[in-house]
């Protein structure tokens, strides 16, 4: 197994990769306060300001799917053979923006968790920056699930 | 294979009341496909030529079988037979979502072509007491499909937070109802867009009690629109 390989990557160029209202939102989500990983999940799990009752028609409210997500990029970043084929098409855009690498993520990802890859495109870049800021291998140790005690 | 389509509308002020009557052909319902039929989640109004703008909670982040109801009156003064249940539908997809300020952005594609003249302000031009006007699709959690205008007035304009982030939202002095969110807020004789209904006050969000599917929270008259100048920076 091989993990993606970040190597001369800086963390912010993930952000600054982003469209300029989702690099905006970013910034101010770390402006208040919150570190790069509430805010992926943030990005994921909340929809509107507090205190809001919301008027969409649909009797079935957004599902969390932000444990499902980092499971996916955990895999992906961490050399799960399942994303073999990705890592390599990652290898290959390299060299490319970085917005091309994280719309490719994006794009696979959203179709194993099931939701938009516009929607994902953000967490992709909030997590890819994570990961470069702290090096691939400690990032998956840190991301490790606990392991069941017998 | 969608059908082409060229949308165009416009204003018209009569007797002091303003009247947005070819606007039912730029307010549209979203709906999901599925075996059924459509569901109905909201409502959504042009802000491009092939975009859309709704509230992102209506959408619940997929753009799978997602779709823009198109084309049940060619103006409000139009009866609208609410025993026809025949739709036609164009497919869309996300083209730009920020859920911390619940906005959406869809995309037709080639499946629709809309003229706007009104443009996207935001709350800066509507201080208290403005008159503003709002269509959207009340009740379609019931699957009613009846586009209504509904008049009001700018009650206050506020600051809500959301995971830290302070943004600008006009209260207005009507009862929305499901359904309604991804309105358009018109002011200036419908010159401009100022807002976007996304939902009512609610301690806590609501969700405590539920009376014959009503939260009694949200039985009032403080609605809530984000200015739309945040659907402005998504474009």
């Amino acid at each position: 197994m091989s993990e993606l390989d970040l190597t001369g990557a800086h963390p912010r160029e993930w952000i600054e990769s982003l469209p300029n209202y989702q690099k905006a939102t970013i910034d101010a989500l770390i402006h208040a306060g919150n570190d790069l990983d509430a805010i992926a999940t943030i990005w994921l799990s909340q929809t509107g300001p507090e205190n809001n009752f919301a008027f969409g028609a649909a009797s079935n409210p957004q599902q969390n799917i932000a444990d499902a997500v980092r499971s996916e990029l955990r895999k992906l970043i961490c050399g799960d053979p399942s994303y073999d084929d990705l890592r390599a098409r990652i290898a290959m855009d390299w060299n490319k923006s970085k917005l091309v690498v994280v719309s490719t993520i994006a794009a696979v990802v959203s179709g194993v968790v099931g939701v938009a890859a516009g929607v994902l495109v953000p967490v992709v870049a909030v997590v890819l920056a994570v990961a470069s800021e702290v090096g691939t291998k400690a990032w998956c140790a840190a991301s490790a699930p606990p392991q069941v005690q017998p | 294979m969608p059908k082409m389509r060229s949308l165009r509308y416009t204003l018209g002020v009569h007797s002091g009341w303003l009247m947005l009557p070819n606007l039912a052909q730029v307010v549209v319902a979203v709906a999901r496909k599925g075996a059924g039929g459509a569901q109905l989640l909201g409502t959504a109004f042009a802000v491009g030529p092939t975009k859309f703008a709704t509230a992102a909670h209506t959408i619940s982040q997929t753009d799978k079988d997602l779709a823009l109801v198109f084309g049940r009156v060619t103006s409000l003064f139009d009866y609208q037979d609410t025993t026809n249940s025949q739709v036609n539908l164009c497919d869309v997809t996300i083209a730009a979502f920020d859920p911390i300020r619940d906005i959406a952005v869809l995309d037709t594609g080639a499946g629709a072509q809309c003229q706007c003249s009104y443009t996207l302000d935001g709350a800066d031009r509507v201080p208290p007491g403005s008159p503003i006007v709002t269509l959207g699709y009340p009740h379609a959690n019931h699957g009613r499909l009846v586009l209504t205008q509904q008049t009001s007035t700018v009650g206050a304009r506020i600051i809500l937070g959301s995971s830290g982030i302070k943004t600008k939202h006009i209260v207005l002095n009507t009862q929305a109802r499901p359904g309604q969110s991804g309105s358009p807020v018109f002011a200036n004789n419908g010159a401009i867009v100022c807002g976007m209904l996304i939902g009512s006050y609610a301690p806590g969000g609501g969700g405590g009690i539920s009376l014959g599917g009503v939260d009694p929270h949200t039985l009032h008259q403080t609605t809530h629109a984000i200015s739309a100048e945040y659907i402005a920076s998504m474009l």
